[in-house]
């Protein structure tokens, strides 16, 4: 096993959710992640070794989304809230936490769906993927820097939402 | 918006996404479909869409670009004598059904490619350099582009004189005798007098062997205020022209030869249709060859002839102002002439920054197209 398929496996889930987060819809996530990895594997012979090859592979993700987002997507609807209720373990927090966690992740969905989709994605690949500012960087070919604005730019509009604002309080 | 609203940390973020991505179930089965699928073959919508479809105005104007140079190139390194033997073959091999239409149609390229500027120097840079008369006016011919042939050069020049008042008509006079004199003529004359000040326009036609002497000539009958000559060598387009006219005329008698040995009449008119048709082509050819010799054995000078306007007359002068209009009015002359200076003075650095702003909008456009799948 390669180190590409390695990363499938372990970071699929991860990479999924990411897809997720930035394209709101799970159908499109799944061909994202598809279409991602398969550029990845027709080009694998130019992937780098080692840790610049986390970025490097955000890098591909990020772009299937969001060559999706804007040649397909727009034409249709594409949102479709995920349910996670139903699917939680039975060991997990009672129904009413459930309904609790259910209703914070929806505004969180919904105030990331506010956000632009170049601030959604530093935001996402920051806070979920755990990408540092740098490999952020190198996945959406800006300038720290420029990651670095976008990132509080993006912290300034979810904090003046007032889905997040609520969801916040709600958590604290 | 209001300025006590908190911004959220890191960690409240990074566990409200996580909440938000961890709600969404992941396909068991998702990993595996897309290894199986790349262990396929499958290619991403992407690729497949770039290599069949991808920019194809890129690749229409890389073509385009790639046709129009190779075709210069062809035109420019193919010589003239080449194209020459050529043509010779194809009307002398050939029927006279295929020289009929043949020849008529490479006339034209032949002709216009194998004209030549004359020392590649424009006329502006010449006009340049004798404006204020420091330097006689010279034409020389270039170098023959076929070896063996008479150099044959289209000499043209202009002129402006002011002549002192009053020698306007003697200075006429001279023109024509001048002409006359180096064997020429004057071939258009046309004058005026604005005023007191007469001018006229004189066009001279003088044989090229004696263009200078006459340029130099009419030099002397005044002050040179404007210079201009030039020569174009038309060396390999007078040979062209004559190598085709001798092959439609061996042409033409060939099909004279073949209308006596005609015995049907379908045969007759058919031999007669294409002997008409060589004939106007030759009779056009010939109509070049001596509008161009023509050109070439007489140059033409064209002599712009005035009397300086009398004082007062040229520059017409604003009555004196004074008090606030005059301050108005140097200060919008000023204005224009700062203005002016700024502009003359600044035209290279002008150029500069335009070719700098126009490199960086197409590298930003390039940047933004080349970019444009990344955020």
């Amino acid at each position: 096993m390669d180190e590409l398929e390695r990363w499938l496996q372990e970071d699929y889930a991860r990479a999924y959710r990411t897809a997720c987060l930035m394209m709101r819809n799970p159908a499109d996530a799944e061909d994202a992640v598809q279409e991602a990895f398969l550029r990845a594997w027709r080009f694998r012979a130019s992937l780098p070794d080692g840790p610049a090859a986390r970025p490097w592979l955000y890098r591909v993700l990020v772009n299937a989304c969001h060559s999706r987002l804007r040649a397909e997507i727009p034409r249709r609807d594409r949102t479709a809230p995920a349910t996670g209720v139903d699917r939680r373990p039975a060991d997990g927090p009672g129904p009413a936490e459930a309904v609790e966690a259910d209703h914070r992740a929806s505004a969180v969905r919904g105030a990331l769906d506010d956000l632009p989709d170049h601030l959604r994605a530093v935001v996402v690949l920051r806070y979920w993927s755990g990408l540092s500012e740098a490999e952020i960087a190198t996945a959406i070919r800006r300038r720290p820097g420029t990651v670095k604005s976008r990132l509080h730019e993006a912290r300034r509009r979810l904090a003046a939402h007032p889905a997040l604002d609520a969801a916040l309080a709600e958590e604290a | 918006m209001p300025t006590d609203v908190r911004e959220p940390t890191d960690a409240e973020l990074e566990a409200l996404l996580a909440e938000a991505a961890g709600a969404q179930p992941v396909p068991a089965d998702g990993a595996a479909k897309v290894l199986a699928a790349a262990r396929a073959g499958a290619r991403p919508p992407g690729v497949a869409r770039r290599a069949s479809t991808g920019a194809p105005w890129l690749r229409w104007a890389a073509a385009i670009v790639v046709v129009v140079a190779l075709a210069a190139a062809a035109v420019n390194l193919v010589p003239s004598s080449a194209r020459r033997s050529a043509d010779d073959s194809d009307t002398s091999a050939a029927s006279g059904d295929s020289n009929a239409s043949g020849v008529g149609e490479k006339a034209q390229p032949g002709v216009a490619s194998t004209t030549v500027p004359a020392g590649g120097a424009p006329p502006s840079e010449e006009a340049t350099g004798l404006a204020g008369g420091d330097a006689p006016s010279e034409v020389a011919p270039p170098p023959a582009q076929v070896p063996g042939a008479r150099p044959r050069v289209v000499k043209t020049g202009s002129l402006e004189v002011e002549v002192r008042r009053g020698r306007f008509d003697v200075t006429v006079n001279r023109l024509t005798t001048l002409a006359a004199g180096a064997g020429g003529f004057v071939a258009d004359s046309r004058s005026s007098e604005v005023g007191r000040s007469p001018s006229g326009t004189f066009t001279l036609r003088v044989p090229s062997a004696r263009f200078e002497q006459v340029l130099t000539e009419v030099r002397r009958l005044g002050t040179v205020k404007v210079s201009s000559s030039s020569g174009e060598d038309v060396t390999a387009q007078f040979t062209d022209l004559e190598a085709r006219i001798t092959s439609l005329t061996a042409t033409r008698d060939q099909l004279r030869t073949l209308q006596t040995e005609a015995r049907t009449i379908p045969d007759i008119l058919a031999v007669q249709d294409r002997l008409n048709g060589v004939q106007v082509e030759l009779e056009q050819l010939q109509g070049q060859r001596k509008l161009l010799e023509d050109k070439a054995s007489f140059g033409t000078l064209t002599v712009l002839v005035r009397e300086p306007l009398p004082a007062g007359v040229d520059e017409p002068r604003d009555p004196p102002r004074s008090g606030f209009a005059k301050a108005w009015h140097d200060a919008v002359d000023g204005f224009t002439g700062g203005i002016q200076r700024l502009i003359s003075g600044s035209g290279s650095f002008l150029v500069v920054l335009l070719c700098l702003v126009a490199i960086l909008l197409a590298a930003r456009a390039a940047w933004r197209v080349a970019g444009r799948r990344f955020i």
